[in-house]
């Protein structure tokens, strides 16, 4: 029954966005810093939230239809490093320059590589190798290209302790090669091992972390501790690699997807599943199960990402980022769970490029046969497209969940436009819409006098703005939004000097409301 | 031996394979039986490779029956029985 109480003022403040998304718990129990969507933008800010820039399209290759499907930089000392690529014509290219406005592509080998199976890649001697699982191990040195035939076809490339690991041979799933030491030119006939012989299971990845090489299974991971003997153990009994360009090094970690969600790896011990915020996203209602095999890492500033493809897609469709940098340091001085976002970008794989002052990330396009410049510095679309950056908060209950709220006022703290809409008691639709203009608008230069009421000098990066919503509820969830193309920037202070750094079109920093407190309804 | 110190390489077993699918008539030689004379006549068929880190096999296995399990990773080893 309805009651009324005495109206009370309350204020409340989002408190950042730091731990990132959180679809694991029940919507009412997120903590004040999780949010339940935040998609194309990310989190480097620690508390906010920035949209993304955008994909920069940097040419074509082959024909309409083909597609990138596997990436790589061949890096060659003082010589310029070459961008590698294979496409799902089975060809592979190189260029020495990805950052041309329209790239020239020199065809390596036409050699019929594989259509769907990614290449594996490892620079050695002066060399890259490449295999697919179908044809010989091939090299390339940045002018010729050479195939080892007596070398194991194996899908999988890895390099350590100065040796050269294959693994992925079709007709022989256990299996592990080893070329001879310093020389991956040459294989010994008995230098090979099988790994949990005959389980059932296949190798799916071949990793290191510099002393182990990691055989990863589906459901088992194994070590190999000693690269002449092949003594071996198994170091996780229940989740092995589901794919083996999900392996990915940051700082001094190394992350990789399971089969259970994305996992860090402990030393020769069982991994850690990291990704509980986001755990319900593996499942194969959602997920196309039968494309982790090929999802792929990649790493640009703080973060780590991975791409999947949805269920209903056979190509990635979306990239999952985790923060490591973000993540709590612990009352032991160890660092928690950092947080995640997701994007949705039309990219399937990528690398990152760094020669001289230039460093950019560069990805293969799925949707054209297309090669993009990933958050390049010039676009806030993704190959002329535009799209949609979000971020919905949890459910604010003001400290009285049973009470009925109004909210009079938000002050809305951030950068660029976007529209801030409210969802109110877990309603799947919105009850307020505002398109928010926080844009710093150009410089104020003249030759007016100081201190005459004008305003001098640049415009604030960061803006306030009040909104009014005129809304009821119990429970209040806000959500930042927008499909502007166009961009914005983060001013960075470095000193004395402010470095102006690009960034998709809006920043939101944090909210502030202010409204009563209503008695029982029934609302 | 270790593993990796054999001297007969998957080079030198591609080129047996490849011998023995050129044979005319073979006759009752098989693939395996190529393999073995080969290593008897490097005199390398009482070799034995340390194979502890194996699940299924003892701390030293024969050189010849390392190589001839692994025949079906040889592409040309289209006549191989063994697995």
């Amino acid at each position: 029954m309805p009651q009324v109480a005495q109206l009370a003022d309350v204020q409340a403040r989002t408190q950042g966005f730091g731990q990132g998304v959180n679809i694991q718990d029940a919507p009412n129990e997120l903590a004040p810093t999780e949010v339940r969507r935040a998609e194309n933008g990310i989190l480097d800010e620690r508390g906010g939230f920035t949209k993304r820039l955008g994909c920069q399209s940097q040419g074509t290759v082959g024909a309409s239809g083909d597609r990138i499907i596997s990436t790589y930089v061949f890096y060659r000392g003082l010589t310029a490093p070459q961008f590698l690529i294979h496409t799902s014509a089975g060809r592979v290219y190189y260029t020495n320059d990805p950052t041309a406005g329209t790239v020239t592509w020199t065809e390596i080998s036409s050699g019929g590589w594989s259509t769907t199976q990614r290449m594996s890649w490892e620079t050695f001697n002066g060399k890259v190798y490449f295999c697919d699982g179908l044809h010989a191990l091939a090299t390339w040195d940045g002018t010729t290209y050479t195939t080892i035939a007596s070398a194991p076809i194996g899908k999988y490339l890895r390099l350590w302790k100065d040796t050269m690991w294959v693994s992925g041979i079709p007709s022989l799933p256990d299996r592990v090669y080893s070329s001879s030491a310093g020389d991956a030119g040459t294989w010994p006939s008995a230098n090979w091992i099988d790994i949990r012989k005959g389980d059932g299971d296949l190798v799916r990845a071949l990793a290191t972390d510099g002393t182990y090489l990691l055989v990863g299974k589906r459901n088992t991971g194994v070590l190999i501790l000693d690269g002449a003997a092949f003594s071996n153990r198994v170091y996780d009994y229940e989740k092995g690699i589901e794919s083996h360009w999900s392996v990915i090094q940051h700082e001094a970690n190394i992350f990789y997807l399971t089969r259970r969600g994305i996992a860090q790896w402990q030393g020769d011990a069982p991994a850690s599943l990291i990704s509980y915020k986001i755990d319900p996203l593996f499942d194969p209602r959602i997920l196309n199960f039968d494309r982790l095999e090929f999802s792929w890492a990649y790493a640009q500033g703080q973060r780590v990402s991975w791409t999947f493809a949805e269920i209903g897609s056979t190509v990635p469709t979306m990239q999952v980022n985790y923060y490591p940098r973000l993540a709590e340091l612990t009352a032991l001085g160890v660092r928690g769970l950092g947080p995640w976002s997701f994007d949705r970008m039309p990219v399937g794989c990528a690398s990152i490029w760094r020669w001289q002052s230039s460093q950019r990330m560069f990805g293969g396009s799925t949707i054209a046969n297309k090669f993009y410049w990933m958050f390049s510095d010039s676009t806030g679309q993704d190959d002329g497209v535009s799209f949609t950056a979000i971020l919905e908060t949890g459910a604010y209950d003001f400290g009285q969940p049973l009470l009925t709220k109004y909210v009079r006022r938000m002050r809305v703290l951030g950068r660029g436009q976007f529209n801030v809409q409210i969802r109110k008691n877990f309603a799947s639709g919105t009850c307020y819409n505002k398109p928010v203009d926080l844009t710093a608008s150009q410089a104020h230069w003249n030759t007016g006098t100081w201190n005459d009421g004008s305003d001098w000098g640049p415009d604030a990066n960061i803006k306030e703005e009040t909104i009014n919503p005129d809304v009821y509820g119990r429970y209040i969830a806000m959500i930042f939004r927008d499909t502007d193309p166009d961009m914005s920037s983060i001013v960075l202070p470095v000193g004395t000097k402010d470095y102006v750094i690009p960034t998709g079109q809006w920043s939101v920093l944090g909210c502030l409301l202010d409204g009563f407190l209503l008695g029982i309804r029934e609302t | 031996m270790m593993p990796s110190d054999t001297s007969v390489t998957r080079e030198m077993v591609s080129g047996w394979i490849d011998e023995y699918n050129d044979l005319t008539d073979p006759g009752d030689t098989t693939l395996e039986d190529w393999v073995r004379s080969k290593l008897t006549e490097m005199d390398l068929h009482e070799a034995e490779v340390m194979t502890v880190g194996h699940d299924d096999l003892g701390d030293t296995t024969p050189l010849v029956d390392m190589i001839l399990m692994d025949l079906p990773s040889y592409p040309n080893a289209t006549g191989s029985t063994t697995s």
